[in-house]
């Protein structure tokens, strides 16, 4: 792969630093060290590009990462009802947990449209604080899952539910 | 009290085997929901990749497809056509898995090195971890996407 | 101490130039690190591998080599308008060849439009844009051509207009005016070899630049797109549309210099890869030039002064809204996979179609041709992670790819004229 100079990720323009600010640290037990996060901030440098995500990328972004949510979690139901291997149940849960680590600084660039509704950003407070909710429920189901399995996990799928947020933040869908 | 339980029980023996019946449908839907799971995940690491995502997300975005691609194989293990998968999926099975193994462990690979050495590593092996064009290209019906 | 006198001031003068020799003597050895051969040999390798490079920026082989010929053997048809001319022998063969030409032979014929028995050549040779090349590269390309293996291929003899070759003294008198390419002081260094590159060897202007009734090539409108025909099969002919390569918003206005430096020497970049006619280009040229070479390409292309459509273009209105809804589904059915619902593509499933030269040509030839027959780059080279294009000839109607073409030429911010389905039913 060749190797072209460009700037750092963080060094690029500054609307693209400031979309993304690093103040937002994943929610995970497994914290990563400081180190981890100066090479990540050098993610940029030999990377091919030099950046510029403008409002359609944050709208294209933030619905991957909302979409991967909905896919995990049916999973994890399918797997709940016994029509998916039983297996994956620690793998999806992960997979969840991790997701719903990254959703919040999906949504820190204020930018309408998408199925996001402006009361995403009008009652952040609120907002933001549900998706901590949904972070903490979902590491609460990744433990649960690695420890107890299937049985560990079903009960505690229903406290995942996205409609409570859903209802008043997305887009209703005809 | 006895001939109730042996009532339970007896109920429970015949409802709990239905309960656990996997039908076609469910076996399509659930491959699916992985495999779309891995087209979201690609893309936004595509997205970062080429400067317009969030950096900061890069190595989450690694670690949830290398977990999401170990157990893509097996949820192709029953034979049910159906869904985009072409009947070749079974026919040259062995191909087949051979390359869902590979994705898994290059996709592994990738987050390992993100982890252990940085993302800046990782970037490296990325092209080689997401080989979706050549298994696509054989095993996927473009016309039932 | 006596015996140590201080000596004669010219020595020093002798030990600097020695010195400096040495130092810079190493400078002029080959790349393969030999020193031990005598200087004359030095220098004449090294001509020869600098005319070795002009030849690839040059691109000649892609006009002198037919398919399963041998190479600079010729053959290789045009057809023109006003008939079909075919490309020369210029091998070392003395009999069919170049081998009897002179230094100042290839000096005339790549400055003036003449070849050695005096006979004009026609601008299906672009000597319009070789004109601009440098007395040493012309000397440097003449000593590689003379290493070219001998062919001895005769090409089949042109259509009777281009027999005609006093018709090219009036020609040129209209249109031609040899002069040696002058940098502009106001550039760097890096512009002007660009400018050079592009200008007088890479002679990009030969697709790129509109031509006028006398197919020749229309400076002010330089490098704003044009159209091409490819030989497929003896018989069966292929329109392109050369796209519009100033930043104009139909044009290269989403490409960064980064961008088409990229895609200049690798055949691929984010923005689109190579496909097509551009296959020859990047494969047998660009791509094997300097890294250098190819920033100071895309730096010079990326500065032209940008496409005002001329008048009869800025009269045709773009694709309607109700014209591209047409398209939607097959849209969604068959594209948004590799190109996203915004028409963005990604770096692992497709080029972007929002801001696409190809889609927004005015000409809609190669998006045409890009939905029948697929996209697939040159020989060796890889379009990044991308999935093939598939060819959709046999699976979507004239109609319908008319309709999704008119669907991308509309949406994102793309404003393109319509297509309708007999020009689909053209380009089959």
């Amino acid at each position: 792969m060749l190797v072209y100079r460009s700037q750092p990720y963080s060094l690029l323009e500054p609307r693209t630093a400031a979309l993304y600010s690093e103040g937002n640290v994943l929610n995970r037990s497994t914290a990563l060290p400081r180190l981890a996060w100066a090479g990540i901030a050098l993610a940029g440098t030999l990377l091919p590009i030099s950046g510029h995500a403008d409002d359609q990328d944050v709208r294209d972004y933030r619905s991957h990462v909302m979409k991967t949510l909905g896919e995990q979690f049916a999973a994890l139901n399918q797997i709940s009802k016994g029509k998916a291997p039983a297996a994956d149940v620690a793998t999806h849960a992960e997979v969840l947990s991790i997701t719903a680590g990254v959703a919040k600084v999906a949504f820190t660039p204020k930018v309408l449209g998408g199925e996001a509704k402006p009361e995403v950003w009008d009652k952040w407070d609120d907002f933001s604080k549900r998706l901590d909710e949904m972070v903490a429920a979902a590491n609460d189901l990744a433990k649960s899952a690695k420890s107890g399995g299937v049985a560990a996990v079903t009960p505690k799928l229903s406290s995942l539910s996205c409609k409570g947020c859903h209802d008043v933040y997305r887009v209703q869908k005809k | 009290m006895k001939r109730v339980s042996k009532a339970v029980a007896l109920s429970l023996m015949v409802l709990l085997p239905m309960v656990g019946h996997t039908d076609d449908k469910d076996v399509v839907d659930y491959r699916q929901h992985i495999m779309k799971s891995l087209e979201h995940q690609t893309a936004v690491l595509g997205q970062i990749l080429s400067g317009a995502g969030p950096a900061e997300n890069t190595l989450a975005h690694m670690e949830t497809l290398a977990l999401t691609a170990s157990v893509a194989l097996k949820s192709f293990e029953a034979k049910v056509p159906g869904g985009a998968a072409k009947p070749e999926v079974w026919k040259d099975w062995a191909d087949f898995s051979k390359r869902m193994k590979e994705f898994a462990d290059k996709s592994a690979e990738m987050a390992k090195v993100g982890r252990e050495q940085g993302v800046d590593q990782a970037a490296m092996l990325v092209i080689e971890a997401l080989p979706c064009k050549g298994c696509h290209d054989v095993y996927r019906d473009e016309k039932k996407l | 101490m006596r015996c140590l006198r201080k000596p004669p001031y010219w020595v020093s003068g002798v030990l600097g130039v020695a010195v400096l020799t040495a130092l810079f003597a190493g400078r002029t050895v080959e790349a393969d690190g030999s020193n031990l051969s005598s200087g004359a040999t030095n220098d004449a390798d090294a001509l020869v591998e600098r005319g070795r490079y002009v030849a690839l920026a040059s691109n000649c082989a892609s006009c002198h080599t037919r398919r399963g010929g041998a190479p600079y053997a010729g053959g290789v048809k045009f057809e023109t308008p006003v008939g079909t001319i075919y490309s020369s022998n210029i091998t070392s063969s003395l009999e069919n060849g170049i081998g009897k030409w002179t230094a100042e032979d290839l000096r005339r014929a790549l400055h003036e439009g003449v070849a050695a028995d005096g006979y004009r050549l026609f601008p299906a040779f672009p000597y319009t844009s070789f004109t601009q090349m440098t007395d040493e590269d012309v000397a440097a390309l003449y000593a590689y051509m003379r290493t070219v293996a001998a062919d001895e291929y005769r090409p089949p003899a042109n259509d009777f207009l281009f027999k005609q070759r006093w018709a090219m003294t009036i020609w040129n008198a209209l249109f031609f005016e040899p002069a040696r390419f002058k940098p502009d002081p106001k550039q760097t260094p890096e512009w002007n070899r660009g400018a050079y590159l592009v200008g007088a060897l890479g002679h990009c202007g030969a697709c790129h630049t509109p031509r006028n009734t006398f197919m020749a090539e229309m400076p002010e409108q330089a490098y704003q797109g044009s159209s091409l025909r490819e030989y497929v099969t003896a018989d069966k002919v292929r329109d392109w549309a050369a796209v519009n390569l100033t930043s104009s918003a139909d044009g290269l206005k989403t490409w960064s210099v980064d961008d088409l430096t990229k895609y200049l020497h690798t055949g691929f970049s984010l923005r689109g890869g190579a496909w097509g006619p551009m296959n020859d280009v990047v494969g047998n040229s660009t791509s094997k030039l300097t890294l250098e070479d190819a920033r100071a390409m895309a730096t010079y292309i990326k500065s032209l002064p940008l496409k005002i459509p001329p008048e009869g273009e800025a009269t045709i209105s773009p694709v309607t809204p109700e014209q591209a809804a047409l398209g939607q589904t097959i849209y969604k059915d068959r594209c948004e996979k590799c190109h996203g619902a915004s028409g963005r593509g990604g770096m692992f499933s497709g080029p972007p179609l929002a801001g696409n030269p190809t889609v927004q040509s005015a000409d809609p030839d190669s998006l045409i041709n890009a939905v029948l027959y697929g996209a697939t780059p040159a020989e060796g080279m890889k379009l990044g992670a991308w999935e093939t294009m598939k060819p959709y000839a046999d699976v979507l109607s004239d109609t319908d790819i008319a309709n999704v073409s008119n669907y991308v030429r509309g949406s994102w911010g793309n404003a393109a004229p319509p297509v309708d389905a007999a020009r689909v039913a053209k380009q089959r």
